[in-house]
Parts: structure tokens; sequence; C-alpha cells
């Protein structure tokens, strides 16, 4: 539309086409935001240059018929209770860049197993099971025009309860190719202006006798006439709000019932057929590392598990792998998002499984400023320090900025990003003042294309560092003693030197990790005379947990004698007793 | 002699509606026999060929086995199309052991069809249509009649199932030692050493021995189930064929297995439930739902579990008239709810069809042994239990089945026990009627969803009145009535937004509609919730309830001579009203 300011059309459009530039002309970005076509492309040439390592495993279908595919890497012996890694991106439609992320693994893995002990160790010891893309509607929403960060790729609801079902959406008002924010000047509007900064919307609060002036909107029409802006848009389910764990019924977000999303369905019976899994790392809106996860310890065991927080145990272990992370340089964002209804939350309380989920960046609240800040693209002073230390503390009557405030401080020193779109007044066709612009669609998720790989280099240490992490029972000892008339006491000690117990408590609590497997095998020549046929052991602590077991046999051989431990994810061992002396 | 029964015979209507005399059945079916699962698809494939204007059937999907998941549909197309009508659904056999409910969902057809030219029965059937599933757990029913089983087992699916988690599927089920295709009991004679007697009066039955300080014992003990240790693991029958439970599957208040046992990993995890979630799904026009099984004498309703709190006032007004009605219907039945009245269920089918779906939903258990014995529980002993109950259900089976109910006691060499015997009541006794008993009890289940469908709602328009207010300005007044208990939006439904609200319009060539809305008050016809926008065209979420009725007044103006008022409801045949101006 002719009104736009010129300006601002040139340097979202000069924005864009840089990005572009750098990912087809020059050097590629090495994480670079792919489409669901381009993925498949390059997951098909990590197979085929895998040398057999790597093959591409089909999960599902999407809602929109595209294929949900995991690429599965393993190199050595397929020996039982070998454990399995399922690394998960893109599920979140915000995150839609992260399916590059998982990719990358995939190709720092094979290009350094030759070289880099860790590398080679992950991919030699357990089943790596990379989903770069979960929600392969998720990639298209980004690639797609107009760009728009809309979470919800379900069907939709009748949201506005007219009798009409999804009528009236989210659309490019003024045509510029983004559906990004509108705000419409209205004395019903809950929004009021940050006093710290004008450009920034937060809500009035009536008890300090602030009044709303404006509605903030996703940019839309009144397409049916009544009143309202994209009440009713088409699409309604987001599917990472699909699954059972906290599921809320009715919801329109929700889905008609978890596990309803064929995208939710195709992940979930993925983790039902591989209980070999022992952990779930995903990159999402979630995040557990940042800070120690929330712990409740009182649910009956017949109980639903309680939304306030998980075993006391699983959070100390959880904070503990935090601390490494953070070792690693890792700043995860700390995480606000719900977790009812996502694949996280199921994994987790449902699964038992351990569970590391990143949000792997957000815009830094409190950087220290750069040293020749930009100036803002709408000439607003930018609320910055002009040193380079942190921001000393405020005095009370000054206003204290919001977290958008601080975001949108952080981007005005990174104009090139264009992750603010300044507010600017349009000609609408059906409201009377209002101004599209806000934060950019993605901008708040996506870190600037120059840290993705220091991103990928270090969530990629992480993987490698819980691989050796995960529990691993072994038979420390098994011991025979001659009692003297052809009997035999065999001793054995199952030990757990990792830092992660067999099960996590939620494990144990759900009862959906299986247990060891602990059998005396007896060939023939050789009769048990007392102690168990078979001892499930469903607990086996972390860090040097010990369970000792013993029997009496017959035998006239200790050849005929051999202790074996099966379990799904933590390994497996048979010896045979060596005499006491 | 013959000529005079071949002219009686001649005279016989067709038809059968409940009167001894005078009529005979189209099809005849024997009502007392269950039937294998392709025996009832052969007997409504009977009642299809004879009527194939007003039955047919559709295959929703397969079981675990492959078996057909099929549902009849019960509909007179010459009074409508099926979206039009009202639909009410009744399944039975979800549990594979509780297999009567088939047949009560078989003579629920039946009966329909036979009795189509009986007035009331035409007035039911011009108005609604019935999706009927008799077998919602196929395989279970099939492995029920075709294997050796007790009268609770094969209640599962057979989808194998680790309940021991030892990593082996249905590895150690009960095994028919005595090979007489029942699964009963085994004792040991052990004399002096054990913890029951026999009864003096009846050595059949096992008493215990009372707790004593003179060193008194029994002479024998009880071993359980027949039954071996077949994966050597030291337990005996400890992982049957499939595990879990397809009544634990749906998706409103629906908690994991360690929860609710045999939940599975998700809700609607086995195909059979997902099929029929998603059928029922599909069925806007769904407005009754019945669920049959098959111990208790219980009219079911939820919730399910008590977090839930109570159901809706107006819809429990609903729920009892017609709770209320069944127990006249169903001699020693008591209605009740689940979770208060009985236990607590998660994830519960009939509970999902109100709580999910907004439809007044039943789950009936359909046998108990006041119906055998005439007598309620009270002054009675109760039969089935342990002790002196068993004495008693032996003396009934003894009278009214001459011992065919049990198998006695026979000796069987076991190779963990030794020398045992082996004895018991016959899978087909205890949750099902003796032959003689099962017509009443099928039928008088059938005709109670009957009820329940003619309970379904039916909106009718009065003659509106039309008012002149002067200056070319009229005031058109029309009441719509729901002339039956359920309301066309239940409460839940209302609260909940679930399906469609219902919309009230009218027009007419030349008709200006200038305002219009729900009368508040009968009498003060100024009292109007105004609708905001299109008066032509009211929505209400709330619909017309029980037996209720809905005021609209709109004003009109223009030189039409008449008009249309109209009832769009998913849950009633749409009505339409023409009047002049």
């Amino acid at each position: 539309m002719s009104w736009l300011p010129t300006p601002l059309r040139l340097s979202a459009a000069s924005c864009s086409l840089a990005a572009l530039a750098g990912a087809q002309v020059t050097s590629a970005p090495r994480v670079p935001v792919l489409s669901h076509a381009e993925l498949t492309r390059e997951l098909e040439q990590v197979v085929r240059g895998s040398e057999g390592v790597a093959a591409l495993v089909n999960l599902g279908i999407a809602r929109s018929g595209r294929r949900i595919d995991a690429l599965r890497i393993a190199r050595g012996p397929e020996a039982a209770g070998r454990p399995g890694i399922l690394v998960v991106g893109a599920l979140d439609v915000e995150l839609a860049w992260t399916s590059a992320l998982v990719l990358d693994h995939a190709k720092t893995l094979l290009a350094r197993a030759a070289t880099d002990e860790a590398a080679r160790a992950l991919l030699e010891t357990t089943t790596l099971w990379l989903v770069p893309c979960a929600n392969p509607e998720a990639a298209e929403r980004r690639s797609a025009a107009p760009r728009a960060q809309l979470a919800a790729t379900g069907p939709g609801v009748d949201d506005d309860r007219d009798g009409r079902n999804g009528e009236d959406g989210p659309a490019d008002v003024d045509g510029d190719g983004v559906i990004g924010w509108m705000r419409v000047l209205d004395p019903r509007g809950e929004w009021v202006e940050d006093p710290a900064d004008a450009r920034v919307l937060v809500k009035a609060d009536g008890t300090k006798g602030q009044r709303g002036r404006w509605k903030l909107l996703l940019e839309a029409r009144d397409a049916d006439g009544d009143g309202e802006a994209g009440e009713d848009p088409p699409d309604d389910v987001v599917v990472n709000r699909n699954f059972p764990q906290g599921w809320t019924e009715h919801a329109r977000e929700a889905g008609r019932y978890a596990t309803a999303e064929p995208e939710a369905r195709a992940l979930a019976d993925f983790v039902v057929r591989h209980p070999e899994i022992a952990l779930v790392v995903t990159y999402g809106l979630l995040d557990n590392l940042a800070e120690k996860p929330k712990s409740k310890d009182d649910a009956g065991r017949r109980s639903p598990n309680p939304a306030e927080g998980i075993p006391g145990a699983d959070a100390s272990l959880l904070a503990e792998i935090g601390r490494r992370w953070k070792a690693l340089g890792g700043t995860s964002g700390k995480s606000d998002a719900l977790d009812a209804g996502t694949f996280q939350a199921w994994i987790q309380a449902q699964r038992g499984l351990w569970t590391v989920n990143l949000a792997p960046w957000s815009v830094p609240l409190d950087e220290k400023p750069r040293e020749q800040p930009a100036e803002a693209p709408d000439g607003a002073q930018p609320a910055q320090q002009p040193s380079g230390k942190p921001a000393a503390p405020r005095k009370d009557d000054e206003p204290k900025p919001s977290d958008d405030a601080k975001r949108l401080r952080w981007f005005d020193a990174r104009p090139e990003l264009a992750g603010f779109r300044p507010w600017t007044r349009i000609e609408h066709p059906d409201f009377e003042h209002v101004e599209v612009g806000g934060f950019a669609p993605f901008a708040l998720h996506e870190p600037p294309p120059e840290t993705r790989a220091e991103i990928a280099d270090r969530t990629f240490a992480l993987l490698s560092e819980l691989a050796l992490l995960l529990p691993r029972v072994e038979i420390a000892q098994a011991r025979a003693t001659d009692l003297g008339a052809g009997l035999w006491r065999i001793d054995a000690v199952l030990v757990n030197e990792r830092l992660l117990p067999l099960a996590s408590a939620l494990g144990r609590r759900t009862r959906s990790v299986r247990p060891a497997r602990v059998a005396l095998e007896l060939s023939a020549g050789a009769t048990l005379v007392a102690g168990p046929r078979q001892e499930l052991v469903a607990d086996l602590a972390g860090s040097g947990g010990r369970r000792e077991l013993a029997w009496i046999v017959r035998t006239s051989s200790l050849d005929l004698v051999h202790v074996s431990v099966e379990t799904d994810s933590a390994g497996s061992a048979r010896v045979r007793p060596e005499v006491q002396r | 002699m013959i000529q005079f029964l071949a002219a009686t015979l001649m005279a016989l209507q067709g038809g059968f509606p409940g009167t001894p005399t005078g009529s005979r059945p189209t099809v005849e079916i024997a009502w007392n026999r269950l039937y294998d699962e392709p025996e009832i698809h052969a007997h409504f494939a009977r009642l299809e060929a004879a009527w194939p204007e007003l039955l047919r059937h559709v295959d929703i999907g397969s079981s675990v086995e492959g078996r057909a998941l099929r549902v009849y549909v019960l509909s007179d197309p010459s009074t409508g199309t099926d979206q039009d009508k009202p639909l009410m659904w009744i399944d039975g056999n979800v549990h594979g052991n509780e297999v009567q409910g088939g047949e009560a969902v078989l003579y629920a057809a039946w009966y329909l069809l036979e009795n189509r030219a009986e007035p009331q029965v035409k007035e039911l059937l011009d108005g609604a249509v019935f999706h009927l599933m008799p077998l919602v757990n196929p395989d279970g029913r099939a492995h029920w009649f075709q294997r050796a089983h007790d009268s609770s087992s094969s209640r599962t699916g057979v989808q194998p199932t680790d309940e021991d988690r030892d990593g082996r599927l249905d590895e150690d089920p009960p095994n028919d030692l005595d090979g007489d295709g029942h699964i009963t009991q085994m004792r040991k004679h052990v004399p002096g050493r054990g913890t029951h007697r026999q009864d003096p009066d009846d050595p059949r039955v096992l008493v215990p021995v009372p707790a004593n300080d003179v060193g008194r014992r029994g002479d024998w003990v009880l071993l359980g189930e027949e039954g071996l240790d077949d994966d050597g693991d030291g337990r005996v029958n400890e992982d049957d064929v499939g595990g879990y439970d397809m009544n634990r599957a749906w998706p409103s208040l629906w908690e994991p297995e360690h929860v609710q046992r045999g939940a599975g990993p998700y809700p609607l995890y086995w195909p059979e439930a997902r099929a029929i979630g998603e059928h029922l799904l599909g069925l806007s026009n769904l407005a009754g739902l019945q669920s049959f099984h098959n111990a208790g004498g219980m009219i079911l309703r939820g919730p399910g579990a008590e977090p839930f709190g109570e159901y809706e006032r107006e819809d429990v007004r609903v729920f009892d008239e017609l709770g209320r009605s069944g127990e006249r219907m169903l001699p020693f039945y008591r209605y009740m709810v689940i979770w208060k009245d009985l236990y607590t269920v998660w994830g519960g089918f009939a509970t999902w069809g109100y709580e999910g779906l907004g439809v007044i939903s039943f789950t009936n258990e359909m046998w108990n042994s006041e119906q055998l014995t005439g007598r309620p529980r009270e002054g009675q002993a109760a039969l089935g239990g342990p002790g002196g109950s068993q004495k008693e259900r032996l003396a009934l089976d003894d009278r009214l089945l001459f011992g065919a109910g049990f198998h006695d006691w026979k000796p069987y060499d076991h190779p963990l026990y030794g020398a045992i015997e082996i004895g018991g009541f016959r899978k087909d006794t205890g949750r099902v009627p003796p032959s003689f008993m099962i017509e009443e009890m099928v039928a008088r289940n059938a005709l109670f969803a009957l009820e329940h469908a003619r309970n379904m709602p039916a909106v009718v328009i009065d003659p509106p009145e039309v008012t002149d207010l002067g200056g070319g300005v009229k005031a058109v007044d029309v009441v719509f009535r729901n002339l039956r208990s359920i309301p066309t939006r239940t409460a839940r439904a209302a609260s909940k937004r679930i399906g469609s609200p219902d919309v009230f319009t009218i027009e007419g060539q030349g008709l200006s509609v200038l305002a219009g809305g729900f009368r508040r008050d009968r009498w003060r016809p100024e009292a109007l919730e105004l609708a905001e926008r299109e008066p032509e065209r009211l929505v209400s979420e709330r619909g017309i309830g029980s037996r209720g009725e809905l005021r609209v007044r709109w004003l009109v103006t223009g030189s039409a001579r008449s008009a249309v008022v109209r009832c769009v409801a998913e849950k009633a045949r749409d009505a339409q009203l023409t009047f002049d101006l």
C-alpha cells in the first residue's frame, strides 16, 4: 500500500534480501532456516553420505500430508539395552528454525566421529533418533507468505460461537507480506504504552488508576462484520497442546482429544514403540535447565501427577544437568511457557523418561549494551546506558522497563535483524485508528544467524555429555563360594556408576520404565537350590548405586552358571561367577 | 387340526409388539442363547435382508485381530436424511466377556424393525436415527466364546501387553488344565494343614476355618485359578492375553496407567476405541448414548471420579428422570453415580459421552442375582461371593439348571502343586443369565435405550403472534418448543461450547428485520436480550431446555405478506413454519 513509509519498506525488504543472499549466494549459514522440502533434501543427503550409519525412519504423516521423519544414527554392535536418545526439533511453530539445529547434530556427529572421542562414543554406544521437524507445518509456516507466527496448525473451532467456523482469521491487511501485530485505539482496550518505552504495550493496571487505551491483536480484518477482528481463525489446535499430561479438555488449542493431531500421535506412538529411549531432548518453548524445576513429592501412588511439580529427586538431577549445561557456556532462556498438554510434560510425567528441554535462545534481557548503539529505526532514543557496565539500579520514581521494553532495547542495537516493526498507522477497512507493527514474527525466538553455529556446538556438546550420564547397569561382582557337597553360593552385585538412576522417580512411580531383569542362568547339570529364578529390579540409584543378590545352586562346574541382567535402555551383561578366595 | 393351525398362522400379522398372541416376528431369533461374533452379524444380516430400506451397516475400522468394527445404521430415509435427525448410539460388549450387551443391541434393532408399523415405534423411527454397535470388542468376545475362560476374563482386547513388566508379552496366561473349556479353580487336600474345610452340607463348597486358639486347622488350601508357571518366573497366570481395559481409554478425565489400570499410554490408544472415538466425534447430531455392560443391575451415569465435581444441574434433572424411569423398567436395578455409588473410573466411555460430547449418556450393568432369585438383595444371602453365598448359588444352580453351571471337582496332577483338584463355576454363569432369562434382560434393557431415544429433542413452533406496533412496524412473537426431556443443547454442551449453538431465523420476501432477541419475560414483551448484529439470525448457546420453550420477538417492517421462521439445531430436526404477517 502506498501510504506505507518508504524507508520502512526498504529496510524490511533489504534485510530479508540480505538474508536470502547469505543463504543462497555466499557461503550458506551452518544453521539456516529450512523449509520442509529443504529439510527433506538435507536429510536424504545425510543418509547418502553416512555409509550406512544413518537411516531415515518415518514416524507418520502430518495433517498437511507431509512426512514426519527421524534420522536413526548408530554405529557398532546392536547390543541389548543399548540406550536411545530422542532429539526433537520444530514441534513449536515459533521454533521452526530448530529443525536445522537438529539436522546439524547429525552432520556434526558424522563429521567428528573420526576425530572426536565424545562424538565417537555417542555414535557407538547410543542410538540417536533425531526428529528435526516434529511438526512439518511449523516449517511451512515459517517460510510461507505472508509471514506470520501462528502457533495453531490444527483444525478450527467456532471461537466466536456464531455458528460459523473459522470465518474471521488473521490477515495481512496492509499487504506488506507480514501478519504482524495490530493495535486499535479503543476505550475497551486493555493495553497502555509502557512508560519506559512508548513503543511497547503493557496491560493497564486498573488498581493503579491506569486505563487501557489499546486493543492488541494479530493483524486482521473484521471479516464477518461482528465488530471483532480476527476472533475466529481457521486453525485453532496447537500440536504441542495435544498430549495427554495436563491436557485441557474443550480448550480451543488443545484438540478434540489428546493425540488427536496426527503429529502428536506420530510422536507418541514412536516413543511407545521404542522402549530403548532413555532420554528425550527437545528444542522448543519449554526449558527445564535454566532454573531448577519446581518439585512436589506428596502425590499418592494412584493419584494423578500433580501439576505443581516433579519429585524432588528428579528435580535435583535436572538441576545438576543444568549446572553442566551452564559449564558448557549454555544460556538457555528461562521459560514461562505452559507445559500443560505438551509432549515434554507427557514424556516426563507419564512415560517417566529423562527429559532435557531447551529453549535454545531468547532475547537477552540484561545484556551489556554494545559500544556504539545504533539508532532505532523509528528515531526513538534507545533506552541504554552509555557505559559498558550493567544498568545501575533505578530510582523508584523512574519507570522500570517491562521485559518487552528490554527486548526492544536489544533489537534497537541490532537494526539489521529488523526484530521490531515500528507502529505505523494504516487505513483499516473496519476500524478507525489502527497501527500495525510490534515485534516481527519469529524475531523473539530466532537467534541471529551468526550465533547459531555456536548454539549448535554447545547443544551438541551437551548431547555428548548427556550420553555419558545415562544409567548403565553392570554386574560389578559375581562371586562363587564353595559351600561343600556340590553346593555353591553365588553373590552378585549390580551397580550403576552413571549420574542418572535406572529410572527417574517418575519412571518408578508411573511404572512406565521397565525394571532390569536379573536371572541366574543354569545349564543342564546345575539346579537352583535357593534364590529367585528372576528378579525385577526397578530401582537402582545413580552415582554408584548398588543392588546385591544371592543364590545357592548345586552344580558340578561354575561353567554351567551365569548371572545375567537385561534392561531396555541401560545395557545388559552376562558373567560367569568367579570363585571367592 | 392341521388346517385349523395353518389358518391361524395365516391370520397372524407380522411384527412383534411384545404381546404374545395375534402376531409373529418376520425374523425369528432365539433369545434364549448368546451368540458368538459371526452369529451376531449373521442375525443382523437377516434383519438387513428383511428391511433393506431401513437397516444397513458401515465398518468403521478393524480390531487388533482384524475383525470388522461394524456399526448398524437404522433409519427411515423416507422421513428425512440421517443428518437431519437426532442420533441415538447404542453399543455393547466393550469388555470382551460382557457379552450380552451385544444381544441387547441386536434386540433393539429387531424390536424397532419388527414393530415399525406400531404408531409409537413409527413416531420414534420417523424422527430419529440409530447407530448400533453390538460388538465394541469383537476380539475379546471371540476369545471368550472360543477359548477357555472364566466369567471375568477376556475383558480386555487382545493386543499383547507386558503385564508383569518382564519384557515378554502375554507369556503366562491361565491354563485350561482339565481341558473343559473353562478356567475354574484349583484346590489341594492337605489334611490338618489347610485354611479351609468342606461345608458339611455341600462338600463342593470350601469355607474358611475361623481364627481360633485351639489349633484347629482346615484340610484344604485354595490355589487360585487353573494355571501353570508358563514362563518359569516363580509366578502363575500373571501375564494373560491382552491386559488392558477399553472402558478406561476415553478422552475425558483420562489418566495414565499408574492412576487408572488398563488405560494404556494415551487416550483411544487401541484401534477399537480410536475408531469409535473418531466415529462419534463426526456425528454432530448425536443426542443420546447408551452402553451395555454385564453385571450389577445398575443404570450408571458419571462423573467417574470425584475431582470432576457434579454435572450441570439442568442436566442432572434429565439424567434423574431417565434413570428413575429405568428403575421402573428394570427390576432390581439401581440408578447410580459411578464414582460415588460404585468406584472411581478415569476415562470411562459414557462419562466421555457426557463430559466430552455433551450428550446424556448411560451405562447399564445388566445382570444380577436378584433377577434370578426374584428377591431384593436385602434378606437373602448375596450370590457369587465367598463362603455361604456360594452355597446359595449352587443350590439355585442345582434346582434351576440341574447343576449344569458347576463343574464338580476332579483330581489333577499339577507339576508344581502335585495332586490337586480342579473345579468350579463355568464361564457362562454368574455374569450372564441362564438361558431362560436372557430375553427378559435384553428386552428390558433395549427398551430402556429406546425410551432414552424417545426423549431426544424434538422442536415445534407455535403459530407466531403478530402485533402491529404502528408506523409500519410489526412485532412477531414466536415460541419454539422442545417436546422432549433432553434439551437441544445440554448445559454441558453450552458451558463447554461443544458443537454448534442453535440458530433461530426469520425471513421473507421484502421483509426487513429491525431488531430481534430472546424474550426474558413471558409477560413483558420489551424485556429482550437484543441481538447486537444480524437480528434475523439469533444464536443461542443454551438452546431450548428440557420440555422447554424459547420465546423470540422480532420487530419487522417492509412489504412482506408472509414470513418463515426456523430453528436449526444440531440435535433436533430442523423446524420451520410459514405464517402470514
